[in-house]
């Protein structure tokens, strides 16, 4: 399987500078790139230099909106290409959006298309911010918010310029998103080994770090911040549950959610202890309504089984949630009780 | 009467569903009200729109549903098997528009 990375910013917040670097570090010597450039001629191709062929421009429109095929049809050939020898066997595929590019609907193209699920698997998404500019287009701009709040990890860019708001926005960065670690750096320079890999599928058949990728207690602990109860419609929460969840609880809950919750669910995790699976955690991960496929883990990471579930959503309130949870427990044992023949009752 | 789900259905029950109902008009961006009705109502919508949507518990016993939605004046009323296909009705009942079906991305095993 090849990771597959998502680096994504509002316009001129270092996307490409920290691109530009990233490909100069040795570690990132087999790298598919794919650009995706708004506007009848791309710039930003012409400011990397890669060392093979693995390089692919999209310049026919911004890739959240009408090229989302191209991007499918651009990496299923690419690991075409790769399996017959005519491009190098590369190691990783790094696509770098528009800077008004939304990028939820990019990830439901690289979570769904079936033909891509034999070769790649998402490994995160990687925002770019500003540290001069970010307050402001976060506060202007939503698709800026929407980019901050899905990310894995935040890159806080020209903090070295003397107008930086380092702290500011990095704090305005942990309000939207907790969970995502906010790496301070100076013309993009940043180790590849603190962007990547940080999803939770098994591309390099390493035991995934859960703890670090869920990292439900920053986004416990921001909850109940009251900083972080602004005017902002975004919000993040935790969910923790010490009972098991039903397979079915849990299938009604997504389905819930995706139905009721629309756009506005930015993104959910979450580790769930399954009451049909009490040893195997299973790992979920959405994006608006679109879904991984449960990773059934092969035991606990660590000594705590509970259920946690962190989300991230635009009008969204934690007690709703919560709610539609323990009513749709309630109803599945209600219901198994009731189907229960009388005698097994007890 | 449903006997299990008369003694399960307390009135705590009841008031948590009708503030879960309030937070989903929330949730949806519909303006209204939701308030106790007479058994076996449990809650009534009131859209700013002018629409009204009554939530029943179903009253004969070993029905193969939970809820009954029903628009205020309508003979009819639509059965709802869990809470999930509650919030489907009530959306149907009052024109909102929101996310779609849930869908599973496929994994390399089954591509």
């Amino acid at each position: 399987m090849i990771p597959v990375a998502v680096i994504t910013g509002f316009l001129g917040s270092g996307k490409t500078t920290l691109l530009a670097r990233l490909l100069r570090d040795p570690a990132m010597c087999r790298t598919a790139v794919i650009i995706n450039e708004f506007g009848a001629v791309g710039l930003d191709h012409e400011l990397l230099r890669t060392s093979d062929e693995s390089f692919v421009r999209l310049s026919n429109g911004c890739l959240c909106c009408n090229v989302r095929s191209d991007l499918v049809l651009t990496l299923g050939d690419l690991a075409v290409r790769r399996a017959a020898g005519t491009v190098p066997q590369f190691e990783r595929a790094v696509v770098e959006t528009t800077g008004l590019a939304d990028p939820a609907p990019i990830l439901h193209a690289l979570m769904t298309d079936r033909d891509l699920a034999d070769a790649y698997a998402l490994d995160g998404v990687v925002t770019t911010v500003d540290a001069v500019t970010g307050l402001a287009t976060l506060q202007q701009h939503e698709v800026s918010r929407r980019q901050a709040a899905v990310a894995d990890r935040i890159v806080l860019t020209k903090t070295d310029l003397p107008d930086a708001q380092a702290a500011a926005t990095a704090a305005r960065l942990a309000a939207l998103n907790p969970g995502a670690p906010v790496l301070a750096a100076v013309h993009g320079a940043v180790a590849p080994a603190a962007l990547f890999d940080s999803g939770i599928y098994d591309v390099h058949g390493k035991h995934p770090d859960v703890h670090a990728w869920l990292a439900h207690e920053a986004v416990a602990a921001a909850s109940g911040d009251a900083r972080h109860h602004h005017d902002d419609d975004i919000t993040s929460f935790c969910i923790l549950r010490h009972e098991p969840l039903r397979a079915v609880t849990l299938a009604l809950f997504l389905s819930a959610l995706a139905e009721n919750c629309g756009t506005d669910l930015l993104r959910m995790k979450g580790i769930v202890h399954v009451a049909e699976q009490p040893d195997r955690p299973a790992v979920i991960h959405g994006v608006q309504h679109v879904y991984h496929a449960p990773v059934w883990l092969d035991e606990w990471p660590s000594g705590d089984r509970r259920t946690r579930m962190v989300f991230i959503g635009r009008n969204m309130r934690e007690s709703w949630v919560r709610n539609l949870l323990d009513l749709l427990d309630a109803e599945v044992a209600d219901e198994s009780a009731r189907r229960m023949p009388p005698g097994d009752a007890a | 009467m449903n006997a299990r789900y008369a003694a399960s259905a307390a009135h705590e029950d009841d008031a948590r569903v009708r503030d879960f109902l309030s937070d989903t008009l929330a949730l949806w961006r519909v303006a209204g009200t939701v308030a106790a009705g007479e058994s076996p109502i449990v809650a009534v919508i009131r859209a700013a729109t002018g629409a009204i949507v009554e939530v029943e518990r179903p009253q004969q016993a070993d029905m193969p549903f939970r809820w009954l939605v029903r628009s205020r004046g309508s003979e009819h009323a639509r059965p709802c098997a869990s809470l999930a296909g509650l919030l489907s009705g009530i959306r149907g009942a009052l024109g909102v528009e929101r996310g779609g079906a849930v869908r599973i991305a496929p994994t390399p095993s089954d591509a």
